[in-house]
């Protein structure tokens, strides 16, 4: 009983405490006019070059690899941005056993083309590429590469032969500091 | 002496703390935006030839292809007399929304003559039930083709 008590009356004086500090906030405040402002909201843009069709192959073995694809990113808008990177089956009918057996690598590069890391290799799944931030961000009018490398690995079953997988590759842009 | 044993009022104090203070940060948002790459496509090749050289192997084989989802192959694999009512397309289509998890081939082969014989594949499906199936073979272009199956007791 006595611990229910001190219980209600902890939670009375924490609000207590907690709203005067606000009200105190609230009412200890100056206020000067400055005349007229204006507020403009910064736009968040970005495109990729190319826009479709970055990987496209027929015929692939085991051991085969894309070699390096690079997909150039522009920040179109004016606000600073940074993004993440995913990749998802067009359609359920994709999401079969020729996707589950690829893998990829990510290369990322700095303003000046100069590569500067890499993600992903052996053992990484393309079907696990899910928002993987890019540590290259983006400033307003700036574009940067992101290499992309596929690859089917040489234990890759039997049972895939034939089998064709569309994807798309989705790029998720945030102004540079946010939070995804 | 109140203060260190009240684990209720600290607790409390927490609470309030919270609720005042940090939940309504967490409707803050930021601008974002998603952009997609369509288009992509990998479509993988042939390596390796199915075993379609006895009745007994080409159920392994239907069976291996089926689970795996590869109706092109199977397609490539039937028997004229089945091959001819679809098109690969509409034969994938049909089967795609299968939901295998495996397959086993019942007993031997049985030899209706020497052109045509059948096997019992069980098929088991992802929601753990299965069934048999009567999966018959003709003799046709060197090996021996899947004319159809019957599901049975």
């Amino acid at each position: 009983m006595s611990q229910i008590k001190y219980f209600g009356l902890g939670l009375f004086l924490g609000i207590i405490i907690v709203g005067t500090v606000t009200a105190v906030k609230a009412y200890l405040t100056k206020e000067k006019v400055l005349g007229e402002s204006a507020v403009s909201t910064a736009t968040l843009d970005i495109s990729t070059t190319p826009q479709s069709a970055l990987l496209s192959f027929e015929g692939v073995t085991p051991g085969f690899s894309s070699g390096e694809k690079i997909v150039t990113l522009k920040n179109t808008g004016t606000a600073d941005l940074k993004y993440r990177v995913s990749v998802e089956p067009t359609n359920v009918s994709d999401n079969n056993d020729l996707y589950k057996a690829l893998e990829y690598v990510l290369y990322e590069y700095d303003g000046n083309s100069q590569k500067t890391k890499s993600l992903g290799g052996e053992g990484f799944l393309l079907k696990d590429l899910q928002d993987v931030e890019i540590a290259q961000t983006l400033d307003s009018g700036q574009e940067k590469n992101l290499g992309i490398e596929i690859s089917l690995p040489q234990d890759a079953g039997n049972g895939i032969q034939g089998l064709t997988t569309n994807f798309k590759i989705i790029f998720n842009a945030i102004q540079k500091d946010g939070v995804f | 002496m109140f203060w260190s044993t009240n684990k209720n009022f600290l607790a409390s104090f927490a609470v309030a703390f919270a609720l005042l203070f940090f939940l309504p940060s967490i409707s803050y948002a930021f601008f974002t935006k998603d952009i997609f790459v369509n288009g992509n496509m990998v479509s993988a090749g042939y390596w390796y030839s199915y075993d379609f050289s006895t009745p007994l192997k080409a159920s392994y084989s239907v069976g291996e292809l089926w689970s795996a989802k590869n109706f092109g192959v199977l397609y490539d694999n039937l028997a004229q007399d089945l091959s001819g009512i679809y098109t690969k397309d509409e034969f994938i289509e049909s089967l795609k929304d299968a939901a295998i998890a495996g397959f086993e081939v019942v007993g031997d082969a049985v030899y209706l003559n020497s052109k045509q014989a059948y096997t019992i594949i069980n098929i088991r499906y992802l929601d753990n039930s299965s069934k048999n199936y009567k999966t018959v073979f003709n003799y046709e272009r060197g090996g021996w083709r899947l004319l159809g199956t019957k599901e049975i007791e």
